[in-house]
């Protein structure tokens, strides 16, 4: 008996190691902790339960069968964060350089699974070189495999991927599917093909860092939603992250206790600034409205002019979209329909609802814009809203033009409760603007043309660049004071716990993609 | 096979341990959470006021005085070796035009020093007057636009030592 | 009297409010600002605010607390100790006022108040002085020789200073002069008198003082002696009653002296004489404080009397009814004065919040205190936040119940003197009686307190660690 004992002492010692001592102090000479440090650190003390330790590869082409790593170079298995079950995948580096094989994908496809089946979140946590050549078409097969998995996964309970290494070529899908990215700074990348064949086919000299890094896909290409200093930052992130969640798509995120008080911000009232044309920032009107220290913002670099992100509301999760008038006057353009609308469409699969603040003087023009699709991408974050069944509820704070009137979750696409604060301008255009048209006989008739634009201006601004006329109409629920806000807030956010929205019967809508 | 872990008290006294310290250690149970220790011959009454395992940090009452334990194993000791700071701030050297516009004004000079978030200069634009906050601390190289200059997406306004 | 206000603050102002309402007497309580919530204030019959938190804009401003004193009529005011109460012009006011002063006559407080004055009245009544000059020095070559006669070391002392304050230690001839300059140009900056004057300097002595009280009938009763050796840069922080040196004939020797200082300055109420006690069980007169002292706990607990209720009735006109014979000493007494100070940084004041503020309680145990759980420790005055009093049939019982009442008097938020406290308790030096007021010289380093905290510390971290790996077998379950 004791032999046995030992016996499986010796394996589970080696399999600890995976690809040696050596290799896992190159890691952190890299300053990057090793996968299964990882996953000491991020789940809690003593929880983890690794599935699939003693898995080992099947290949016997190009003298593989002499290497053999027990766990094949990928860590799974289910533990718990801040005392939730959660499912995780680490690829361990040190093996392979972590990449794919037929068993590796094998064992992450089985807790993608059982995730699944539990309902609980999976967490990946990517570093790895890619497919494993000597596998061939075999590691190709794997990727479908998870790639396929994600896809059933998607929708029916949050999955997570952090870049912590490398991630290239076909690897890249996986995360790309799964609802949020999370990459490091400097020790991570992601591209489809890497410099080598950019090199060779287009004549670009680039590298990694500046093709596929944290900083290049959270500000160029928006892939990656959130970038983190380094291995342990990038952990804490996902942790709070994790926070905002739901378990799975049954239920709703756990409330944080949190005790009423009278809940006025007096410094919301000092934030518009008196001339229309002024920017401000629209992050202080989010932190007069949520939970102390509460914003967790997504896409933080990413189309700047639009800002969405978790946050709570009286301990309550909740998804914040709101223009930000300080970055283009908080416009609508291509890539900031694309944030929100995919933002919107996470919040809907898990119940999280959505607070809406606008402050939007139309679309961006330019060639550009209509050439990338400004109409197909606009549209897609109106359909994303439109078909939302959470609770979501709009307030309006300055500027509501035109078709951004419409698009940023007004009434008529179901809105629940919509509030403007009395310096909100829903009107058709700006007051310059629309005069410019309307009056454009008697200001080309008058003898001072600027002095008559500037009076039309003024008097167009007087009837319509308020909220009244839309409240007249019911189109606004209620016109309230900036201070109030955060009251309302929560009383709607409460009369709506236990919304139930019929959506007609089919297989699934035609967003415009 | 001893793993060390550091036990830091009050954030003063810091102590390396491991499961033979604490093997050795002479304490009996007295009742639930309470010890009576015996070391270098002379007793010590102990209490765990309070326990946080995830967290491992303790309260512990020695001879009516509190101490608060934390310890760390050796994966914390580990992440504090390598050293990881603060996240790298970007450096980030030019600020180009977000979009076309004209110069209104021009708050700073060359070779002013400049914080994360300083006024730098105002873009009108989109018929709104646009501030352009610094993305970084630094010293302001050199200015490539004057006011009243109309200027087109992506060009060069100002660049930074 | 049917009504009398205490000038003073903290536990001291409870104390004589405690003997007041004893006998029947209304009391009346002042405060600063920062005082608004102290337990005096809510203690009193009434209370009156007299100023803003520092001690020169309330505390300290005499017209103003008899202004209230007037208003309330009040029958007498009793000044505590520090503040006011040995400011002889106060006294004056008072009494021009048609108040009674619960102290020595203005006169008395005079002439004690300084030092040469002191050495002069006592002068004719034969009581024993350290070797020195009796006035001030003036001629520096003169007091140069006189230090020579005297012998090094000598100690340099400024007429108007007072609680280790303006003294100089001079080892060596050459140091005579610089010291003696030094001194000089201090004593102006510190007491605004110059006066200066030489001692010898005894290295090896104990502090020993005798509480004497005086009626206005020509009695005048001591009450024994307290110890008052151990004290860090000259203030004291154990007292103990009776000293465990003095034999019955010295003790009877000291008291009658005392009694002739008493008697050459025309005292009235309770007073304190300072002696200096040496190696060879000489005594030598050293200032009488015309007050009621911080440590007169312990002399009321071997004596068996109430010295406030006797300060009263001899403001009163009274004469004291019991007689010397009748005085003896019963048991033992021990005070710890429990400053919110720092002892492992050189006693510098420890400011915070009360978070933990628990009296320890028991036979033998007696607090006195001025402040409650949840309390800020004022900045504006002395940090002290009681007195732990401990009394036994011996020296040794009085000493284990003082060491069980450190241990549960809970304090958290500041740190105080009670570990500084338990070492020199625990100490031999301590427990043997064998102690001069070196003490805390030779024995005491904060390090001595910091190695007692590692020792702990370190089972701290043990205990912690052994409970982490059984904590660690627990299985845990997602919620």
């Amino acid at each position: 008996m004791e032999n046995k004992i030992k016996e499986l002492n010796d394996k589970i010692a080696l399999a600890s190691l995976g690809g040696g001592l050596k290799r896992i102090q190159k890691q952190h000479e890299k300053k990057r902790l090793s996968a299964r440090e990882r996953v000491d650190y991020l789940m809690d003390e003593g929880s983890f339960e690794e599935i699939g330790m003693l898995v080992t590869h099947r290949t016997s082409d190009f003298g593989m069968d002499k290497e053999i790593y027990y766990g094949d170079g990928v860590i799974t298995g289910y533990g718990t964060i801040n005392g939730r079950l959660v499912y995780i995948f680490a690829q361990d580096f040190t093996v392979f350089g972590g990449s794919l094989s037929e068993t590796h994908a094998e064992k992450i496809c089985k807790v993608m699974e059982m995730a699944v089946k539990m309902g609980a979140p999976m967490i990946g946590l990517n570093d790895s070189g890619g497919a494993r050549i000597q596998e061939g078409v075999r590691s190709l097969g794997g990727y479908a495999d998870i790639f396929y998995r994600n896809v059933q996964a998607s929708g029916v309970i949050p999955q997570i991927s952090a870049i912590m290494g490398p991630c290239a070529g076909g690897a890249v899908y996986s995360p790309a599917m799964t609802d949020f990215t999370m990459m490091v700074e400097g020790s991570s990348y992601m591209f489809v093909t890497g410099p080598n064949v950019v090199k060779a086919v287009t004549n670009e000299t680039v590298t990694s860092e500046e093709l596929g890094g944290a900083i290049a896909h959270s500000t160029k290409s928006g892939v990656a939603h959130i970038v983190s200093g380094n291995d342990q930052e990038c952990l804490d992130d996902l942790k709070r992250l994790l926070s905002y969640l739901p378990q799975s798509n049954k239920e709703t995120p756990a409330k944080l206790p949190y005790v009423l008080d009278d809940e006025i911000r007096m410094k919301l009232a000092a934030v518009i600034p008196e001339s229309t044309n002024k920017p401000y920032d629209m992050h202080e009107v989010i932190s007069g409205i949520i939970d102390t220290d509460s914003f967790y913002e997504i896409h933080k670099n990413y189309a700047e002019n639009i800002i969405v992100g978790f946050a709570r509301l009286a301990g309550r999760s909740v998804g914040i979209i709101a223009n930000q008038p300080l970055f283009l006057a908080g416009v609508l353009g291509v890539r900031s329909s694309k944030k929100a609308a995919r933002f919107t469409r996470f919040c809907d699969c898990f119940n999280i609802p959505l607070i809406v603040l606008v402050d939007v003087p139309g679309f961006l023009p330019g060639t550009d814009q209509e050439w990338e699709g400004i109409i197909i991408h606009g549209a897609k974050l109106l359909y994303a809203l439109s078909e939302a069944t959470v609770p979501r509820v709009t307030v309006i704070t300055r500027k509501a033009y035109g078709g951004a009137y419409d698009v940023m979750n007004s009434k008529h696409i179901g809105a629940d409760m919509n509030f403007a604060w009395p310096t909100a301008e829903i009107a058709v255009m700006g007051a310059k603007g629309a005069s410019e048209i309307i009056f454009k006989k008697e200001i080309s008739d008058a003898e001072d043309h600027e002095a008559k634009l500037l009076e039309k201006e003024n008097e167009y601004a007087e009837l319509f660049a308020n909220p009244y006329i839309a409240a007249q109409r019911g189109f606004i629920d209620e016109v309230i004071l900036p201070q109030d806000t955060r009251r309302k807030l929560i009383k709607a956010f409460s009369m709506l716990e236990n919304k139930v929205s019929v959506t007609p019967n089919r297989k699934h809508g035609n967003i415009p993609l | 096979m001893s793993s060390d872990f550091k036990v830091k008290v009050n954030d003063t006294f810091e102590f390396d341990f491991n499961t033979e310290n604490t093997s050795k250690l002479d304490s009996v149970s007295v009742e639930k959470n309470k010890f009576h220790i015996l070391q270098k011959n002379l007793p010590y009454k102990a209490e765990i006021i309070c326990s946080d395992f995830n967290q491992k940090k303790y309260t512990v009452k020695v001879n009516n005085n509190i101490y608060q334990v934390a310890i760390s194993n050796p994966l914390d000791i580990l992440i504090k070796e390598l050293g990881f700071g603060a996240g790298i701030s970007k450096v980030i050297q030019l600020l180009k035009a977000p979009m076309p516009g004209l110069i209104l004004e021009i708050n700073v000079e060359v070779g002013q020093t400049v914080k994360e978030n300083d006024n730098l200069l105002i873009l009108t634009a989109m018929k709104m007057e646009n501030s352009l906050l610094s993305p970084r601390d630094g010293v302001i190289k050199s200015i490539a636009i004057n006011v009243g200059d109309s200027v087109i997406k992506g060009d060069l306004l100002i660049e930074f030592e | 009297m049917k009504k009398i206000l205490v000038a003073n603050r903290g536990e001291i102002a409870i104390r004589v409010m405690k003997t007041a309402q004893k006998m029947g007497i209304k009391t009346v309580a002042v405060y600063s600002t920062a005082d608004r919530n102290s337990p005096h204030v809510k203690y009193a019959d009434e209370a009156v605010w007299i100023g803003e938190s520092p001690s020169n804009k309330s505390y300290l401003l005499g017209s103003k607390i008899i202004e209230v004193a007037k208003v309330l009529n009040v029958d007498a005011i009793h000044p505590g100790y520090g503040f006011l109460s040995e400011n002889a012009e106060f006294a004056d006011e008072v009494e021009k006022n048609n108040i009674i002063f619960i102290g020595p006559k203005p006169k008395s407080i005079e002439i004690m108040g300084s030092k040469l004055a002191a050495k002069e009245a006592v002068l004719k009544y034969n009581i024993p002085m350290v070797p020195g000059v009796d006035h001030a020095i003036i001629d520096i070559e003169e007091a140069k020789e006189t230090a020579k006669l005297i012998g090094f070391p000598i100690l340099i002392k400024a007429s108007a200073g007072g609680g280790g304050k303006g003294m100089r230690i001079v080892e060596k001839e050459s140091d005579f002069e610089t010291q003696m300059n030094r001194a000089i140009s201090e004593a102006v900056a510190a007491f605004g008198d110059g006066s200066v004057f030489i001692e010898k300097y005894v290295a090896s002595s104990r502090h020993i003082e005798i509480q004497i009280m005086a009626d206005s009938h020509g009695n005048v009763l001591y009450f024994f002696e307290r110890e008052c050796s151990i004290q860090r840069r000259h203030q004291k922080v154990i007292e103990e009653a009776p000293s465990s040196v003095l034999t019955p004939e010295i003790r009877k020797k000291m008291g009658e002296a005392a009694v002739l200082v008493a008697k050459s300055c025309d005292y009235l109420g309770a007073g304190t004489v300072e002696f200096l006690y040496d190696e060879n069980d000489n005594f030598y007169f050293l200032e009488m404080n015309t007050r009621l002292q911080v440590e007169h706990p312990v002399s009321e607990m071997i004596s068996g009397v109430d010295l406030v209720e006797l300060q009263i009735r001899v403001a009163r006109g009274e004469a004291l009814a019991i007689k010397q014979e009748d005085l003896k000493i019963k048991g033992h007494a021990l005070e710890l004065r429990v400053y919110a100070e720092d002892c492992m940084n050189d006693f510098l004041p420890s400011v915070g919040l009360l978070d933990v503020y628990q009296l320890p309680t028991g036979e033998g145990i007696r607090v006195d205190n001025g402040f409650e759980q949840g309390m800020d420790v004022p900045i504006f005055y002395d940090p002290m936040l009681s007195k732990l009093i401990t009394y036994g049939k011996s020296r040794e019982e009085a000493i284990e119940i003082m060491l069980k009442a450190i241990d549960k008097y809970k304090i958290e938020g500041v740190e105080t003197t009670l570990p500084f406290g338990k070492f020199v308790f625990e100490h031999e030096a301590f427990r043997s009686g064998k102690f001069d007021t070196n003490f805390v010289k030779k024995y005491y380093s904060p390090e001595v307190i910091v190695d007692q905290k590692a020792k702990e510390a370190e089972i701290a971290a043990l205990i912690a660690l052994k409970q982490y790996f059984e904590d660690q077998k627990i299985v845990r379950l997602p919620n």
